[in-house]
């Protein structure tokens, strides 16, 4: 085969890869005018799901930041939209910017101490910064202690509003990650993933390198805790702040596949579509999805995506650099 | 010789553990220095302080006119430092290309575009230009030395310090990385080499530093430094001690004063 036929087919499929993912967002855009309800309430969950998947990913499958308390993060944005919106009257906007600044700061604040952890005990201090606020938040007069708030304002937001901005978050999710680590800071991502020592000896500066991809995650899961909660419309610190949210990225990434695009994807509508069938068990649910994702990892360790991809080679998103670019 | 790195009384302490008590040396440019010594010597705590992964207690590194013990490990490597593990440490889900990348563009603080042609030249030097798109971690021993070094070179390092590059090779292996080294000396790099194959570092070095006790015994040119009874006392022990240990392990043998008479 000649340079030239290589090219063209690399061409030929790329064209054929764009093309089915413009058809699909289309579709997916469009889903309002055909679906029922129900499809659309769905189709908020996993869009928003796979964000945070997308985000939880980012930061452990391609950068080793293996966190179990980014679900601080959703309760966050849940408490600013209920704050800005009940108590101040502010819109939907100003909730947004606002859990952005107060996410970015709270992420400055909390990386000081836990980056000077690695490993299981960066794990084990990310979870215990998120029990801490937990608790400060069920002691809190302001925000009504433990009894919560109800997000009036989001009871008048029609859900194809809300579909289609999480459809958004769900895209720009995927483009924010592939362009991540298509850039040069993906390359030192992957670096200090496999290797944290020898990347700084080559040249990577750790300390900066994880606190960017730490801001970007942490922003992105608070923004979508904002949209959840929007549809939602009700907050209290326990489910906010709970470490259910961390499993359900766990479960979403592994499932689908870790250090994989299209892992999240596949794993955030295997999970959206596995608990609305367990809902009517709810004494089983979590025993069925444990149990699922313990063979998913016995039989394929890396995931839907990661078999795929190791037996056929197949990639929708390739992060992989070549000489030839 | 065009001196590029000079260390002064370099001392190192794990606790009450005095590692390196006060190294001295001078490393020229295109000139390879070999280090030994035995095991616990502090070699690779040297090379250590050397690239910033381990603090020196007291000492001067002196480079371009610059203390480097008050640089951090990334300034190191982008002012021209490039180093190898004895364990290689490639990054095993990135492809070879990629972990030459790593170098080229963090080490030299570049664009990706702009890096792509110095990591095609050094793919070139280490022999895995058809290797290129296979991932690290299935690499052999071998392939994973050569990438080991490779990466080092990426970021054109001023000095490169190879750490055991050679351990765990066969003999004709390790003419291939022998032959590497040389290439990479003409090019004016200079470089610390540190080897337990010791036949393989003395053919490729032109000057050995023995180190032992925590400080550098003896420097010179490898046939000198080989030819010293201070290599046999570090080695093996004085030979009073070589004595002892072969009455205690095989019962009456020659009596104390003997050594002294045995040239």
């Amino acid at each position: 085969m000649t340079h030239k036929h290589v090219l063209s087919s690399a061409y030929k499929l790329i064209g054929i890869k764009s093309g089915v993912i413009v058809a699909a967002i289309i579709a997916l855009a469009l889903l309002p005018l055909y679906g029922s309800a129900h499809a659309i309430n769905v189709g908020i969950l996993v869009f928003s799901y796979l964000a945070l998947g997308q985000m939880w990913n980012l930061l452990a499958g391609y950068s080793g930041l293996v966190s179990l308390g980014h679900q601080a993060f959703i309760g966050i944005g849940a408490y600013t939209l209920a704050v800005v919106t009940v108590s101040y009257g502010g819109g939907f906007f100003m909730s947004f910017l606002i859990s952005i600044v107060i996410a970015v700061l709270f992420s400055l604040v909390i990386s000081f101490p836990i980056f000077k952890l690695s490993g299981v005990y960066f794990t084990i201090g990310t979870w215990i910064v998120s029990e801490s606020v937990l608790m400060f938040f069920r002691n809190w007069r302001f925000v009504n202690f433990d009894a919560g708030m109800n997000i009036t304002r989001a009871f008048r937001i029609p859900q194809e509003n809300l579909y289609l901005g999480a459809l958004a978050l769900g895209i720009v999710s995927v483009a924010l990650v592939y362009f991540i680590l298509r850039s040069k800071m993906g390359l030192s991502l992957m670096a200090m993933r496999d290797n944290p020592a020898a990347a700084e000896v080559r040249g990577v500066h750790l300390y900066k390198t994880k606190l960017i991809c730490f801001l970007i995650a942490s922003t992105f899961i608070t923004i979508t805790g904002v949209l959840l909660y929007m549809n939602i419309a009700f907050v209290m610190p326990g489910p906010a702040f709970g470490i259910d949210w961390a499993v359900s990225m766990v479960f979403i990434v592994v499932i689908g596949g870790i250090g994989t695009i299209e892992g999240p994807i596949i794993g955030a509508a295997i999970y959206v579509f596995l608990r609305q069938f367990l809902f009517n068990f709810p004494g089983m649910s979590l025993i069925i999805l444990g149990s699922i994702a313990v063979i998913v990892i016995l039989v394929a360790p890396k995931g839907i995506m990661g078999a795929i991809h190791g037996k056929f080679g197949f990639e929708l998103f390739s992060v992989r650099r070549k000489m030839e670019d | 010789m065009n001196v590029i790195l000079t260390a002064e009384d370099i001392a190192v302490s794990f606790g009450s553990n005095h590692v390196l008590k006060s190294v001295s040396f001078e490393l020229g440019a295109g000139e390879v220095l070999g280090v030994i010594g035995p095991n616990g010597a502090g070699k690779t705590v040297l090379l250590n302080v050397i690239s910033g992964i381990q603090k020196a207690d007291k000492g001067k590194l002196v480079f371009k006119g610059q203390d480097l013990l008050k640089q951090s490990v990334v300034q190191r490597a982008r002012n021209g430092f490039g180093r190898t593990f004895q364990i290689p440490r490639s990054f095993s889900q990135m492809t070879v290309f990629e972990n030459c990348l790593v170098g080229a563009v963090f080490g030299r603080d570049m664009t990706e575009r702009a890096s792509k042609q110095k990591v095609r030249e050094v793919l070139e030097l280490i022999g895995l230009e058809q290797k290129k798109y296979e991932f690290a971690g299935k690499l052999g021993l071998l392939e994973r030395k050569r990438l080991e070094i490779g990466m080092a070179l990426t970021s054109d390092p001023k000095v490169l310090l190879l750490d055991e590059v050679a351990g765990g090779l066969t003999e004709s292996e390790v003419t291939e990385v022998l032959e590497i080294v040389r290439r990479i000396k003409s090019s004016g790099i200079g470089i610390m080499w540190i080897e337990h194959v010791l036949q393989t570092m003395l053919s490729g070095t032109d000057r050995v530093m023995l180190l032992a006790e925590g400080t550098n015994v003896i420097s010179g040119l490898p046939e000198e430094v080989m030819a010293s009874p201070e290599v046999e006392r570090v080695y093996l022990g004085s030979a009073d001690n070589i004595l002892k240990r072969k009455r205690k392990k095989f019962g009456a043998g020659p009596e104390k004063g003997d050594c002294e008479n045995r040239e």
